[in-house]
């Protein structure tokens, strides 16, 4: 393969320029990098002297504060020391006063749990005794009411007992008219069977003794008055 | 010769459809013994081939039509004549409750004739359940006149009436 000259050309030229501009661009990115470490150790020296000054802080504080409790501490057994003095003192006043109250108290408590007593038997009696009255009426009433109920009921089942009969009663009717007249149906139609049984007995006795009991005559009459009859009625007439 | 002489004198003593048969059958005897036996006059052969009834009314009608007694021929047309003319004769079929005694028969055979015309002849049936009167078939019509079909008509009709005279 040949390639044109003027293309080569072009091509190194493009090659040139490419270098050039890579060769640029690494340097300016070793500058940058330069500066970047700078600002490193810079940034690294103010964070240690910022650590050091917070240690420093805290020392100091945890020793004022040691001072404080210790201070505390020492106030605070004094005060333990004279409060127990004078705990000592009161509870003795306070042991007498209570005695006193003690005695004076019982005696009072004594004495009203007495009239309670009373109060409480007399009352007690009296509810008792309205219980008993209540007891007395409620058991009045109760009867009472039971009887009227026991009448209301009465005349109830009288009455239901009644009217219970008497639709029973009418119930009783109707099935009764009802099978009375089945019972004529049935009557009639078993007379009307047996009527035409004996109407059919009665034409064939009539039958057999009407044939049995004619003379010859009459039958000679008979064959003649069906001829007679047979001839008024077309025979003879017809087209042959 | 007619056929009118010939119904009037054959036919008067002809009156049920057994007396026909009789006389037709007799009447081909004597046609089938005219040309077997020979050298013998018509009477002689009449008198070996008929009853008396045949006999007397064929030897009517030979005198009547002056028939010689040789002349074989003349009563062989007269005898054909004679059976062609009964073919026309009708038949009055009729139920009756009794076995009619003659009388009877020639009381209805008279009032048939007189009623309904010549050249009838009866042909009865005994049917005792029919009871009494007649059943009647003629020229294909029939009539039920019998005491049996009145009686069932008055029971259908009159039931009550029957009933109440029955109690």
């Amino acid at each position: 393969m040949i390639i044109d000259p003027l293309v080569f050309f072009d091509l190194v030229i493009a090659l040139f320029v490419l270098a050039i501009a890579l060769a640029a661009m690494a340097l300016s990115y070793s500058q940058m990098l330069k500066k970047f470490n700078t600002y490193q150790k810079e940034a690294d020296e103010s964070e240690s002297q910022v650590h050091k000054r917070e240690a420093d802080l805290l020392e100091d504080a945890r020793i004022k504060a040691g001072k404080i409790v210790e201070d505390a501490n020492k106030k605070a057994a004094e005060i333990i020391g004279e409060s127990n003095i004078l705990n000592r003192d009161s509870k003795k006043t306070l042991d007498e006063a209570l005695e006193t109250l003690l005695k004076h108290q019982t005696s009072y408590f004594e004495k009203v749990s007495q009239d309670f007593l009373e109060a409480y038997k007399r009352e007690l009696e009296s509810l008792k005794q309205k219980n008993v009255e209540i007891v007395k009426n409620v058991s009045k009433d109760m009867e009472e009411d039971t009887v009227g109920e026991v009448n209301d009921f009465e005349k109830v089942l009288q009455k239901e007992t009644f009217e219970a009969q008497k639709i029973v009663g009418g119930k009783i009717e109707e099935e009764y008219s009802l099978a009375q007249k089945e019972l004529e149906k049935y009557k009639n139609e078993m007379l009307s069977k047996v009527q035409d049984q004996i109407y059919k007995i009665l034409e064939n006795v009539s039958k057999l003794t009407i044939g049995k009991s004619i003379p010859l005559a009459d039958h000679e009459e008979l064959i003649i008055e069906a001829l007679e009859k047979a001839k008024k009625d077309g025979l003879g007439n017809e087209k042959l | 010769m007619s056929s009118t002489l010939l119904y009037y004198d054959v036919l008067r003593d002809i009156k049920t459809i057994e007396q026909l048969e009789e006389f037709s059958s007799d009447i081909d005897n004597i046609l089938s013994s005219l040309f077997k036996v020979k050298n013998k006059n018509i009477e002689e052969i009449l008198n070996k081939t008929v009853g008396q009834k045949t006999l007397g009314i064929v030897k009517k009608l030979v005198e009547t039509n002056k028939i010689d007694a040789s002349d074989y021929n003349s009563l062989d047309k007269l005898l054909n004549g004679i059976k062609q003319d009964l073919r026309k004769i009708r038949i009055l079929k009729m139920f009756l409750a009794i076995d009619p005694t003659s009388e009877i028969i020639d009381h209805v055979f008279d009032w048939v004739k007189k009623n309904l015309g010549e050249g009838i002849v009866l042909d009865i049936d005994k049917d005792e359940s029919i009871l009494g009167g007649a059943i009647i078939s003629f020229n294909g019509t029939y009539k039920d006149f019998s005491l049996k079909r009145a009686l069932e008509g008055i029971f259908q009709t009159k039931k009550d009436e029957i009933m109440n005279f029955a109690k």
